[in-house]
């Protein structure tokens, strides 16, 4: 047996009682092909980095499971030809990789639910070219239910000199 | 003849802590590895060692196909 993750995009469209029924019917798709789930992490609404099937925003679903090496093939062509489910991405990960305490998925979707108003505000914010400090204070409330927050950005800032220097000018 | 020792030190090697935020899932760390463009930023550039920048590679290439990094971006756009 094998540990795996799947982080898979849901429609943006579906609301908090949908998301949870896409979300229980992944799970119970997985448990048909003998596959374990270990836990279910809702990272919320993001913004994509580009646009799936016209969409601008998703909500990320992070899964990890226990299966054989065969089965968790078995789970691309579902996942593939669901129309609620605009991309996915499963890797292999360790055992020591596997979130313990995990709250449960209604906590998960009302957490995610009082967020998201916040992403579609902080976005109309940066767009106004008069507010040159909003996109800085944006950048820590857009994204709350992020898993690790980043805290060593100081030692990396030699790494990212070269970069600011050229939006500086 | 002494030549001035411009050779950038790994960050990884510098601070082992930072190994574990090579992961897709961590893609703001990430970003500090692609240009504005979104192109991944050579390692002779940063100074990361070719283990690591094949690690970094890797997980460039899987956050952008699940979208938390673009493939290609127009700062003129931003």
């Amino acid at each position: 047996m094998n540990y795996y993750e799947t982080l898979y995009i849901i429609h943006p469209a579906l609301e908090s009682g949908r998301l949870k029924d896409i979300i229980l019917s992944t799970q119970s798709m997985f448990k048909g092909v003998n596959i374990e789930v270990l836990s279910t992490n809702l990272w919320g609404k993001k913004k994509l980095a580009y646009l799936i099937d016209k969409q601008q925003y998703g909500t990320y679903v992070l899964v990890q499971l226990k299966s054989s090496g065969e089965d968790i093939n078995k789970i691309s062509t579902e996942l593939e030809h669901n129309p609620d489910i605009l991309a996915y991405l499963t890797s292999k990960i360790s055992e020591s990789e596997i979130h313990t305490d995990v709250r449960t998925l209604d906590e998960q979707i009302l957490g995610s639910k009082s967020s998201e108003p916040e992403a579609p505000k902080s976005d109309k914010s940066t767009k106004e070219p008069s507010e040159p400090e909003a996109p800085k204070s944006d950048k820590s409330t857009k994204e709350p239910s992020e898993p690790e927050a980043l805290e060593n950005d100081n030692e990396n800032k030699e790494l990212t000199s070269e970069e600011n220097n050229g939006t500086n000018k | 003849m002494a030549l001035t020792n411009n050779r950038k030190i790994c960050p990884f090697k510098e601070d082992p802590k930072l190994i574990s935020k090579i992961n897709y899932k961590d893609y703001k760390f990430l970003r500090k590895f692609i240009t504005e463009q979104g192109k991944i930023i050579p390692g002779f550039v940063t100074g990361v060692s070719s283990k690591y920048q094949r690690r970094l590679t890797k997980e460039i290439k899987k956050a952008r196909n699940i979208a938390l990094l673009p493939y290609v971006n127009d700062p003129r756009n931003a």
